[in-house]
């Protein structure tokens, strides 16, 4: 199970980005807005912008390899999450409406930071997609010269 | 191989950080936020190597990154796809770089954390514009 910490950090509003890689080695991120879990089943679901998706979700059908990096901007606080692609499936109302008050916080945020509310609102996707993986390990990423230590998972 | 167009010059001034990922040799990506995206010439850009961990490892086994800049004007992102060349320690690049990660570290509260070990070169292969308002 995700230790409870970072179940708290995903619903606090993370921004973060997705990766894959093709069969080449080559690798591939975009952004993703907003994210939940089913932590019973070790499962987490991201919402993105499916236009940006096109490569990453080849690459999820051929290979399965998920990682989603979510910061904590103001503090550069951040954890990534690494597991087997599960499924791409259009998002449910619940989702649709988590999503928007997860862009409408994350705006916000970004606006009262010193940013225009014309760039954040630009800045922050409107997801259409819900992509849901398995995770096998988690890693703190915080930057500093911990960087990358594994998180133990609770049993 | 992309040309990197001026009107986005702005986005490599770090106002919104910017991610990066890499894979390594057995095929795991990884993903971490990156202080610096220094434009050097319309077909290169370099990256701030500040620790010794995953992201460099992976470039040293497997060449191909991807990375996301953000303009600060305009909130849209672009992805592009880069491909590791060589590091410079010492250098106009470097000391530029040096001073601007000086720079970004006073604002951020990082003084004790960031430092930069080298410039790393990459040639620019695509930039994509990521944009959901079209």
């Amino acid at each position: 199970m995700i230790p409870q910490e970072i179940v708290d950090f995903i619903y606090s509003g993370q921004a973060g980005a997705v990766g894959s890689r093709d069969e080449n080695m080559v690798p591939m991120l975009a952004m993703c807005w907003g994210t939940s879990i089913r932590d019973t089943e070790g499962v987490v679901i991201t919402y993105v912008v499916q236009e940006q998706y096109e490569q990453i979700l080849k690459n999820f059908n051929n290979n399965g390899r998920v990682t989603v990096t979510l910061v904590e901007t103001t503090s550069y606080r951040s954890y990534q999450f690494k597991g087997q692609f599960l499924e791409a499936r259009a998002m449910t109302p619940d989702e649709v409406d988590f999503q928007r008050q997860f862009r409408e916080t994350v705006v916000a945020g970004f606006n009262s930071g010193g940013y225009p509310y014309e760039v954040a609102d630009r800045y922050v996707g409107r997801a259409d997609l819900a992509i849901e993986f398995k995770v096998e390990e988690i890693f703190d990423q915080t930057p500093g010269p911990g960087a990358g230590k594994a998180v133990e998972l609770a049993k | 191989m992309a040309k990197i167009p001026e009107d986005l010059h702005p986005a490599f001034q770090g106002v919104i950080p910017s991610l990066i990922t890499t894979c390594s040799a057995d095929g795991e990506p990884n993903i971490t936020y990156l202080s610096q995206v220094y434009y050097v010439d319309p077909d290169h850009v370099a990256l701030s190597f500040q620790f010794f961990g995953k992201t460099i490892r992976n470039v040293e086994q497997n060449p191909h990154v991807a990375v996301i800049v953000v303009h600060p004007e305009t909130g849209v992102s672009y992805r592009m796809e880069l491909r590791f060349e060589h590091r410079e320690t010492e250098g106009d690049t470097f000391d530029e770089m040096e001073m601007q990660l000086a720079a970004i570290a006073s604002m951020t509260g990082m003084e004790d954390v960031f430092k930069l070990r080298g410039a790393d070169l990459y040639e620019v292969k695509s930039i994509t514009k990521l944009d959901d308002w079209g």
